[in-house]
């Protein structure tokens, strides 16, 4: 939100609240994410159990902002940037929320079966895919935080580059398949892990498209041009 | 959207088949754009424009109230001007009837058109001009006589029409101020004994017994309460299919709610001026943005 103060003090704590509420339910995520990829990375039912269990303080998390954004809007009628800013703090908090929801998806996965990745080429795919999306999910967050426009619109060029690592995957398990066609369900495995990542991606593009409209009111989903 | 069956008492936007309310407007084809007043004013072509300020200033013993304001307010649309006290917006307002011809000391230049023409020329009939601008204040002030003569009083100044002309003047102008069934058993009552929403909305029905083509409204419901003050811009949403319509208010909500333009004076000087949704959505300037949220400006 702006720096600047409102004259109701009261106001202020509240968007404040709302604000810090948002960036530990993010830290929450964050932590969902990288211990779901690496327990499947490492075949870990360890850190994989734990993204299940924490699941639940995810959705408590999107309870409690949506709920606390009712009510700044209820008593406060935010309008202009104040209004932007609750509403990219809404609708990204579904998206983090999501975010949370895929990497509960790769924890079970990996809960589900012994993991065996098909080839080491795909499974060094699969990694670099991870940190892309890592690294383009924390230039959402911090983004956000910021309110940083240039950063943001960064987060949905390099979503690109996503999309292609995601592709490059599919290629090279569909050459798999044909050759080793008893193992499907190694590939499908793979492919589950691969898509929740690309899904992941989308999100961070959300919210990246969130903050633009927070800060300069452009709208820019669905093709929309910048 | 149909969350609740129950109607509002202000039903401003889209009729229950979800088409545009002023689907009738002069302005373009109905689309969510128009809904949603995203049109800019500088948009409009001057076929659509009632009063046209250019270069206005003014000041009282020299001190400056206005400054180069220059807006073009749109026909049968509502304007709203919002700003801080001081701000020099009901001495805008008070511009377009004239009504700063009676304070002392006032100096005036720059141009103001309604329709074209130049209300400063020296052939306008300011009597005239103010019939066709008419004006309701902050407090509501009824004449102390009936409802009726409330009404009729107007009418009666500019010609004397037969009794039955004159009662279905009254009655018109009661109902579209939305007054007429709350007072027709009681026409020949004094206008002091209703509500203060009543005589508000009775003062209205007085304005547009002349039949102008401009109503002025200074803080119009400032002094109501909400389900009055609901009613007040119901009746201004209703009114803008006839009439130009300029609101000074310093409630903001209300401005949002009841106007398609909005503009925001500061210090004597229009900061901006665009339509209403774009203004409370994304407004331009910092200034507006401060003012509009509630921060240090």
């Amino acid at each position: 939100m702006d720096n600047e103060r409102h004259i109701s003090g009261q106001y202020d704590t509240e968007l404040t609240l709302l604000n810090k509420h948002f960036v530990d339910m993010a830290g929450l995520v964050e932590t969902q994410f990288l211990e779901a990829l690496n327990g499947y990375l490492e075949s870990s039912s360890r850190l994989a159990q734990q993204v299940v269990e924490r699941e639940q303080q995810v959705n408590q998390f999107e309870i409690d902002i949506d709920m606390q954004v009712a009510s700044v809007i209820a008593r406060r009628q935010p309008v202009a940037g104040d209004m932007r800013s609750l509403l990219a703090l809404m609708k990204s908090t579904t998206d983090l929320e999501r975010i949370g929801d895929e990497s509960k998806r790769i924890a079970k996965l990996t809960l589900k079966r012994p993991i065996s990745t098909p080839t080491p080429e795909i499974r060094e795919n699969l990694v670099k895919l991870k940190e892309l999306v890592h690294a383009n999910v924390r230039r959402a967050l911090d983004s956000f935080a910021r309110m940083d426009e240039p950063s943001a619109l960064e987060v949905i060029s390099i979503d690109d580059e996503v999309d292609d690592q995601y592709n490059t995957i599919l290629g090279l398990g569909s050459d798999y398949i044909s050759n080793e066609s008893e193992k499907v369900d190694v590939f499908m495995n793979i492919i589950w892990v691969a898509r929740a990542l690309e899904r992941i991606g989308d999100h961070a593009t959300n919210i990246g498209e969130n903050v633009v409209y927070a800060v300069s009111g452009r709208y820019i989903k669905h093709g929309k041009k910048i | 959207m149909n969350i609740d069956t129950s109607e509002h008492i202000n039903s401003t936007g889209v009729d229950s088949d979800g088409t545009p309310a002023d689907r009738d407007s002069i302005l373009v084809t109905p689309t969510i754009a128009q809904t949603m007043d995203i049109l800019n004013p500088n948009e409009l072509a001057d076929s659509d424009i009632c009063i046209n300020v250019d270069g206005l200033n003014l000041s009282y013993s020299e001190v400056p109230a206005l400054q180069d304001i220059c807006m073009r307010i749109p026909t049968k649309q509502v304007t709203a001007l919002i700003g801080p006290s001081g701000c020099g917006k009901s001495t805008l307002l008070r511009c377009f009837n004239r009504m700063n011809d009676l304070v002392d000391g006032v100096t005036i230049t720059g141009s103001i058109e309604l329709h074209g023409l130049d209300i400063h020329d020296r052939s306008v009939d300011v009597a005239q001009l103010r019939r066709k601008v008419g004006m309701v204040f902050q407090k509501p002030n009824p004449f102390p006589k009936s409802i009726y003569e409330n009404v009729a009083y107007g009418m009666r100044l500019q010609s004397s029409l037969p009794r039955t002309e004159m009662d279905d003047l009254v009655e018109w102008a009661l109902k579209n101020a939305a007054l007429w069934d709350e007072v027709k058993d009681r026409l020949h009552e004094s206008a002091l004994g209703l509500s203060g929403g009543q005589q508000q909305r009775l003062v209205i029905a007085r304005a547009i017994a002349i039949r102008p083509d401009v109503l002025l409204l200074d803080e119009p419901a400032s002094a109501l309460d909400p389900i009055s003050t609901l009613k007040i811009e119901e009746l201004i949403h209703e009114l803008k299919a006839n009439y130009t319509i300029i609101i000074v208010t310093h409630n903001m909500q209300q401005a949002a709610r009841v106007s398609n333009f909005t503009g925001f004076m500061y210090l004597g000087e229009l900061v901006e001026f665009k339509a209403t949704g774009t203004m409370f959505n994304n407004p331009s300037e910092k200034k507006t943005e401060d003012y509009i949220t509630g921060r240090y400006g």
